[in-house]
């Protein structure tokens, strides 16, 4: 995160802002790495790793970013490395575009079987991290499945009754609980 | 505190500028930025502590059957000894290759079929989904047939490679740089004829959607809307919504509370900034056909319903919207529902009627009142023809009843009488009132008159007029509460193939 990089980082995107072409084969060139690899994250937990998915993602990402004026390219502040910034948008941008195209897929396990630090993770850190993923992973599967409905994934209660199966009613009670027990489990 | 952004997660896991107090505290609330967290630790280790790799690696998410545990090794030795016979190969000069191709690859555990050396090329073939994997495995062999050319994203003129940094780890193989003018901006929804881009074709910026005699498509634009394309039509679809027609016709639909770009004809660029607009272009003219909203072209404004003319040499020119808007469509792509809304200030007629532009009830926006005796009259085509419902909003100034008589398409829709309601002055509607047309004819007769005093010549203004609402939905019935603005309404069509 170093102070030269992001003002670098900065500069560049100003410029595609600014719709100068050759910054834009730049950014493209500097992060289509990095959006691989964010969409890889998405794309692992939905079992779609075919080469069209990937490249629609990675179209994705980019319209993502320049739309509406460039309005996602314009939030990025500098306070995170470019390509960790961009890998987390393609991540987040691989969800929506899965869900899109895959509603009657699978649900996806979303957490990684055990917790790793990322690399130049602060260690003090790490521990409320491993925490939080402990505090996942002892939620009932059915408790992790409503949040991760609910919250992540914005599903009404509608859709997430029939997604698993339970009475309409019951979310609501379910979901308030799990999120209760989450909240006890990182206390 | 608010939820997390991308670069506030990062800066977290990373111990850059955030509270880290104020973070887990929302965290233990917020269970979807909890997930966001530890999603972004994930991404994080994707990207940078495996830099290296392929992703295309970890992408094998088909568990492979259980193979051998000497296979690996094999595997290994294999590769080896085909890296080293790469790298003593890659001594010799080579002519500068796209920008992409593919380097040499570092020895790794592969299995031990031998991997004909691929020539260098921009992207690896389409893979299907396999069963995950466990990370260690060796990568299913894979053969790569000679690669086709890329019909549609055909990369822009080979650039020069850029000279090699020393000691940088292998490029990932993955697809060519795509730049924005490549983006996947729409995709066919509904398809006619047979020689038609097909259902889930997709566009990308700046790629021409064309469609021959007797073809119609269907297109979404993710973010904008819907664009209906008739027969012998050819245009161009920016990541930022705007249009390019060639030629041809075609109607363009926007999702609610978005709006279109800029629409380029071969005449002149313009604004349409209609929810709703169609739009026949030739290479000298064009026609653009707005039912609400305007279109500017120019220092040129058309405000709907109406049409604008456009003629190269000419200036423009504003019409009447004639019958049969978009009547084009076939049966179908048309949509079988309609709402449409139309201000009054923009009736055409106003005998008798007067614009009140400043009127705070109605947001601010004119309405039309009702001066003396007279008359406000509209004409617009409507998108089919069948059964609709017209209602009009009005609002009565006067403590007693007044009168006012509603003409459509020339038939008298009988008289109403609005009652005064409890000293108050509510906006009200009128309706439903039946109309089977394809076009709307609409006059409203002031038939009460009061003076404004005893013995005072001057008449009182007892109903203003503000709008009038034209829907297919026979049920249809106005929201009792409008809007902010007064006038808020969707206006759309239904779903393709309509209900």
């Amino acid at each position: 995160m170093g102070g030269d990089l992001s003002t670098d980082a900065r500069e560049l995107l100003g410029r595609c802002i600014d719709g100068d072409p050759g910054a834009w084969e730049e950014f493209v060139r500097r992060t289509r790495s990095a959006i691989l690899r964010g969409a890889t994250v998405a794309l692992r937990k939905f079992r779609a790793a075919d080469r069209d998915t990937l490249e629609n993602v990675q179209q994705q990402v980019y319209v993502e970013l320049l739309r509406d004026g460039s309005r996602t390219l314009r939030t990025y502040r500098g306070e995170s490395d470019l390509e960790g910034w961009v890998a987390v948008i393609a991540m987040r941008t691989a969800y929506r575009v899965l869900r899109q195209r895959k509603p009657e897929a699978a649900l996806p396990e979303l957490l990684p079987a055990a917790p790793t630090p990322a690399p130049g993770e602060a260690a003090e850190r790490t521990e409320f991290l491993n925490r939080l993923h402990d505090a996942f992973r002892k939620l009932d599967p059915r408790e992790g499945a409503l949040l991760r409905l609910s919250y992540f994934e914005k599903m009404s209660y509608k859709e997430i009754a029939s997604a698993l199966g339970m009475p309409l009613n019951s979310v609501s009670p379910l979901l308030l609980r799990a999120k209760e027990k989450l909240k006890k489990l990182l206390e | 505190m608010d939820c997390l952004s991308p670069e506030q997660t990062i800066a977290y896991v990373r111990g850059g500028g955030v509270d880290p107090r104020g973070v887990e505290a929302h965290v233990r609330d917020c269970p979807a930025c909890a997930l966001e967290l530890l999603l972004t630790r994930e991404t994080l280790n994707e990207t940078r502590a495996k830099a290296g790799r392929p992703p295309t690696d970890r992408l094998n998410l088909v568990r492979k059957p259980a193979t051998a545990a000497w296979i690996p090794w094999v595997a290994a030795a294999a590769v080896l000894i085909a890296a080293l016979l790469l790298a003593v190969a890659s001594q010799s000069p080579r002519p500068p290759g796209p920008v992409a191709a593919k380097p040499v690859e570092p020895p790794r555990p592969r299995p031990p079929v031998p991997e004909p050396v691929d020539p260098p090329r921009p992207l690896p073939e389409p893979r299907k989904a396999e069963p995950p994997a466990p990370e260690p495995r060796p990568a299913k062999p894979r053969v790569d047939p000679p690669r086709e050319p890329e019909p549609v994203q055909a990369p822009a003129p080979p650039k020069p490679v850029p000279a090699p940094e020393p000691k940088k780890e292998p490029e990932p193989t993955m697809p060519a740089p795509t730049l924005v003018e490549k983006a996947i901006v729409a995709r066919v929804t509904r398809s006619m004829g047979a020689g038609a881009a097909p259902v889930g074709r997709t566009f990308h910026a700046g790629e021409a959607v064309t469609t021959g005699r007797q073809e119609y498509l269907e297109v979404a634009m993710e973010g904008y809307g819907r664009l209906y394309f008739r027969e012998n039509s050819q245009a161009e679809i920016g990541s930022s919504g705007e249009i390019t027609l060639q030629e041809g016709e075609l109607l363009a639909r926007a999702e609610p509370g978005r709006k279109w770009g800029s629409l380029k004809l071969p005449v002149m660029q313009v604004e349409p900034l209609a929810p709703l607009y169609n739009v026949l272009a030739t290479k000298t003219s064009a026609e653009i056909s707005i039912l609400e909203g305007r279109v500017t072209a120019g220092a040129a404004v058309s405000k709907g319903p109406s049409t604008m003319f456009l003629k190269a040499g000419k200036a423009p020119e504003v019409r009447p919207l004639e019958a049969g808007f978009a009547s084009w469509l076939p049966d179908k792509l048309a949509a079988k529902r309609f709402s449409g809304w139309f201000e009054a200030e923009d009736f055409a007629g106003l005998q008798g009627f007067r614009i009140q532009p400043t009127e705070a009830a109605s947001g601010g926006k004119a309405v039309v009142q009702i001066a003396e005796q007279g008359g406000i009259a509209t004409k617009a085509g409507l998108p089919f023809k069948g059964r609709h419902v017209v209602w009009l909003r009005v609002r009565q100034y006067e403590a007693r009843p007044v009168l006012i008589g509603i003409h459509l398409n020339g038939q008298s829709a009988g008289e109403v009488k609005l009652e005064w309601a409890d000293g108050s002055k509510p906006w009200r509607w009128v309706g439903p009132l039946p109309l089977n047309a394809d076009r709307l004819d609409l006059a409203v007769a002031a038939l009460s008159r009061w003076p404004l005093k005893e013995g005072d010549e001057r008449r009182s203004f007892p109903v203003v007029v503000d709008a009038a609402v034209v829907s297919s939905d026979l049920k249809f019935s106005p929201a009792e509460k409008p809007t902010d603005d007064g006038r808020g309404f969707e206006l759309g069509l239904d779903e393709p193939g309509g209900k």
